[in-house]
C-alpha cells in the first residue's frame, strides 16, 4: 500500500484519529474530508448535516497535531469530492514513486564527472540515501572491461546482426560497431550483477579510452529494458528519473554521453 | 561514403562496401552465431498506485444520538469516493466504517483490510448519492 487515506466521513475525534495514526505507523497518511453533499438540498436532514462535519475534525487536527505528534507528517485534502479525488490521486502517485525508489539501487560508473564538473550534480550521497531511501554503489571500468573481454565472437555476431536488422547504419566502421556491441553486452552484465535500477556513466576521461568505444549502444539497450541511464555520473538525475519514470513505459534519459573517443575522430572533420 | 541503405541491405552488400579504406567482413551466418543471453536486469514494475481507504466516523452517533442512518450514509460516501479514485487509476483497498477508538484499525493488511464490499444489510438513503 502506497498511501493510507483516513476519510473523515463525519466528525472524528482526535483520540480516534491518533489511534489510527499510531496503529498505522510511519507510512504516508492523508486525511481527507469531502462534503458528502454536492450542494445544500432543500430537504437537508440532520444526517446530511453530519455528512459535512468531517471538515471540522480534519481541519482542527492540524492544531492538535502540533502538540500531540509534532514530527508526524500528514497530508490533507478538503473540498468537494471530485476535487479531493484528484488531490488524493496525485498524492498516491507521488507516494508510489517514493516507495518504489526506496527499493532501487543506483550506481556510478565509475564516478562523477572529473573533466567538466557540474556541482549541481554533486548532491551529498548520504543525504540522498537518507531522504529517498535509494541505495548507492560504485561500479568500475575494469568490470566492464572484464565482461567485454568475455563476450564471444558468436555473441558479438548476434548483437551486431540484431543492430543491423533494426537500424539503418550510417556510421561508424564495422570494427567500431563490433566493439560497441561487445561493450553493450559487457555493460548490461555489469548492471545486472549490481542489480541497478539506474547507472550514471562518466565516459569522458578513462572509460572510453579503456573500452575503445562510447557506451551509447549499451546505454540505449539498457533504457529499452527500463534501466535509467544518465551521463557524467549524475546522481540527481538518476534518482529524479527513477521518480519520474514510475508508471511510464520508459524511464527518461536525462543526458547522454555524446562524445567520441579522440582516436576515433575523423581528422577531416571539424 | 557509407551505404545509406537499411541494415539488412548493408549487411547483404557488406563485401562491396568500403569506408575509411576498410573492407567489411561478412558477418557469420545465423547458423553459426549464438543469441546473446539477456542479462537478468532488475525489473521495472509498472502498477497502479495503491491506497488504503479508512472511512472514519464515530459510532456513538448511531449508538447514542439516534442518528442510526448515518453509518450507511458515511459508508456510501466512502464507497463513492473509492469509485471516483478507481476511475483515476488508483487501486483502492478499504475497510468497513472505522468508528471506534476502542478498537483501532490494524495496520495495512490482515483481517481488517479487504476489498470494498458494501454489507447487504446496509442500504444507503437516496440523499447519499447526491
Amino acid at each position: 500500500m502506497d498511501l493510507a487515506v483516513f476519510y473523515h466521513g463525519t466528525y472524528v475525534g482526535d483520540k480516534m484519529t491518533y489511534a489510527f495514526l499510531d496503529a498505522y505507523g510511519d507510512g504516508p497518511v492523508l486525511l481527507a474530508h469531502t462534503q458528502g453533499l454536492d450542494g445544500i438540498p432543500e430537504d437537508m436532514s440532520l444526517i446530511d448535516y453530519a455528512r459535512c462535519w468531517g471538515n471540522n475534525s480534519c481541519v482542527k487536527i492540524v492544531g492538535s497535531a502540533m502538540r500531540i505528534r509534532p514530527n508526524r507528517g500528514m497530508a490533507y485534502a478538503f473540498g468537494h469530492m471530485e476535487e479531493v479525488v484528484v488531490e488524493i490521486a496525485s498524492y498516491a502517485r507521488a507516494a508510489k514513486a517514493i516507495a518504489r525508489v526506496k527499493q532501487c539501487k543506483v550506481g556510478f560508473l565509475p564516478h562523477r564527472c572529473n573533466d567538466a564538473p557540474m556541482y549541481d550534480t554533486f548532491p551529498d550521497e548520504t543525504q540522498m540515501m537518507s531522504q529517498t531511501g535509494v541505495a548507492i554503489t560504485y561500479c568500475y571500468i575494469h568490470e566492464v572491461e572484464d565482461e567485454t573481454t568475455r563476450v564471444t565472437r558468436s555473441e558479438e555476431d548476434a548483437r551486431v546482426r540484431h543492430l543491423l536488422d533494426r537500424y539503418t547504419l550510417q556510421e561508424p566502421s564495422e570494427q567500431e560497431l563490433r566493439q560497441s556491441a561487445r561493450v553493450a553486452i559487457g555493460l548490461e552484465r555489469v548492471v545486472a550483477r549490481h542489480e541497478l535500477g539506474a547507472v550514471g556513466i562518466e565516459a569522458f576521461s578513462e572509460l572510453t579510452f579503456r573500452l575503445g568505444q562510447l557506451p551509447h549502444i549499451g546505454a540505449n539497450r539498457l533504457m529499452d529494458r527500463d534501466i535509467v541511464v544518465t551521463c557524467e555520473g549524475d546522481l540527481t538525475c538518476m534518482v529524479g528519473a527513477l521518480h519520474a519514470g514510475v508508471g511510464r513505459p520508459r524511464p527518461p534519459l536525462l543526458g547522454t554521453p555524446d562524445v567520441r573517443h579522440p582516436a576515433q575522430l575523423d581528422p577531416g572533420r571539424s | 561514403m557509407p551505404d545509406r541503405a537499411s541494415g539488412a541491405a548493408w549487411r547483404r552488400d557488406a563485401e562491396k562496401v568500403k569506408w575509411k579504406g576498410c573492407m567489411m567482413a561478412p558477418i557469420d551466418s545465423p547458423q553459426t552465431s549464438t543469441a546473446v543471453p539477456e542479462a537478468d536486469l532488475k525489473k521495472f514494475t509498472v502498477r497502479q498506485p495503491r491506497i488504503g481507504l479508512f472511512v472514519g466516523a464515530m459510532e456513538w452517533y448511531w449508538t447514542m444520538t439516534g442518528m442510526e442512518d448515518l453509518k450507511a450514509v458515511v459508508l456510501a460516501d466512502g464507497r463513492r469516493l473509492a469509485a471516483l479514485l478507481a476511475a483515476q487509476g488508483i487501486e483502492v483497498i478499504s475497510t468497513d466504517v472505522v468508528s471506534s477508538h476502542g478498537r483501532p484499525p490494524r495496520p495495512v493488511v490482515g483481517s481488517v483490510m479487504k476489498r470494498w464490499t458494501l454489507p447487504s444489510s446496509i442500504t444507503a438513503p437516496t440523499s447519499a448519492t447526491r
